[in-house]
């Protein structure tokens, strides 16, 4: 029963980051490229994770997943800024024309 | 008296850190654990940080998982919102200034992490109490605040850390 | 194949998907975003994989993983920006 619960999740996980993979192709600006799928990587990738701590029961294995889950939960935000501050300080503008 | 009950705190934290990698609860491994931890402390308090640890990062843990809760869920409702964005393709996007209502900077911090961690704002830069948010055009929780001067949800539970 | 080997199979088209946008991407900065992108979902599959031969010790190169991912972007992302300048 709480297996099918983790199916589910992980299941929801796979859907997000299929439309996050989806929205990488389907805008055209960087900016609005930036907004959405490395933050749908986000719902993505803690959804995925909380499906593999409730499959791994209650083990170390699952402590170390929390490990790692709270790890890229505070650095990726920060990679994220980073790339989204260097393209502002470098003058890349709204609504430039990009071709693809 | 207090600053040695924090220290403990932290040393137990960090111990619990190493048992979970090393994967056993041997005695001996709880022995090097807290020998490690405790030089960790000692080294970073004494050379990397120019004040205190606890002078640093002074987060209440009762905030601190408030607002994680708070998070989580506001994660979710912002995926979603995401979700419908990318079916109908909108990718208007504008970059909002935005003056906090926050005065400590550990917590201005902290919710430049959460702007950035919810799906829809990204944070740009950050110049005293003054942040640059890119977001979507139809993105409202910001600047109605703006205009009423009252602080966002996100700022009353980390209006706390204030002192 | 059981579940958790399709749900890999599945990340495994989405690397490969994203890789075809930072071949494509008109800036630097769409291919350092699907290094990020594809960074996360490496240590999805480390910890996929850890789950499925059940050794619990691959969960450590994850996390150097994560760490090593982390540093790289944020090195790349400052040296573009400072225009090769980093003193």
């Amino acid at each position: 029963m709480i297996d099918l619960l983790a199916y589910l999740l992980v299941t929801i996980a796979l859907i997000f980051m299929a439309l996050g993979v989806i929205g990488l192709f389907r805008f055209k600006d960087f900016y609005s490229r930036i907004l959405i799928s490395a933050k749908i990587e986000t719902v993505g990738f803690l959804t995925i994770m909380i499906g593999l701590i409730i499959l791994s029961g209650f083990s170390y294995a699952a402590m170390k997943i929390m490990l790692i889950t709270l790890l890229v939960m505070i650095t990726n935000p920060l990679s994220t800024h980073a790339i989204a501050r260097s393209a502002f300080l470098s003058g890349y503008t709204i609504n430039q024309d990009t071709r693809l | 008296m207090k600053k040695l009950i924090d220290n403990l705190v932290l040393l137990f934290i960090f111990t619990g850190f190493w048992l979970i990698l090393n994967e056993s609860l041997a005695l001996s491994q709880i022995l090097v654990g807290l020998f490690f931890s405790s030089v960790a402390l000692f080294f970073t308090n004494r050379y990397l940080l120019e004040n205190d640890y606890q002078s640093a990062y002074v987060v209440k843990s009762e905030v601190l998982f408030r607002y994680a809760i708070y998070l989580f869920f506001q994660i979710y409702r912002s995926g979603f919102f995401a979700i419908l964005k990318i079916l109908k393709c909108e990718d208007t996007v504008k970059i909002i200034e935005y003056e906090t209502c926050i005065h400590s900077d550990l917590g201005i911090c902290l919710l430049a992490n959460a702007i950035t961690l919810t799906p829809g704002t990204v944070t740009l830069g950050k110049n005293g109490r003054q942040l640059k948010i890119l977001a979507f055009a139809d993105e409202k929780s910001f600047t109605d605040i703006a205009e009423g001067k009252i602080c966002s949800p996100y700022e009353m539970i980390l209006r706390s850390l204030d002192r | 194949m059981t579940f958790l080997e399709t749900t890999l199979l599945i990340i495994a088209i989405y690397i490969v998907l994203v890789l075809i946008r930072v071949i494509l991407g008109p800036t630097i900065w769409d291919r350092l975003l699907g290094l990020n992108t594809i960074s996360a979902k490496i240590i999805m599959s480390i910890v996929l994989l850890a789950l499925i031969t059940d050794q619990s010790y691959l969960m450590d190169v994850a996390l150097v993983y994560a760490l090593l991912g982390f540093i790289g972007t944020v090195l790349i992302a400052r040296f573009i920006e400072k225009k090769g300048d980093l003193s």
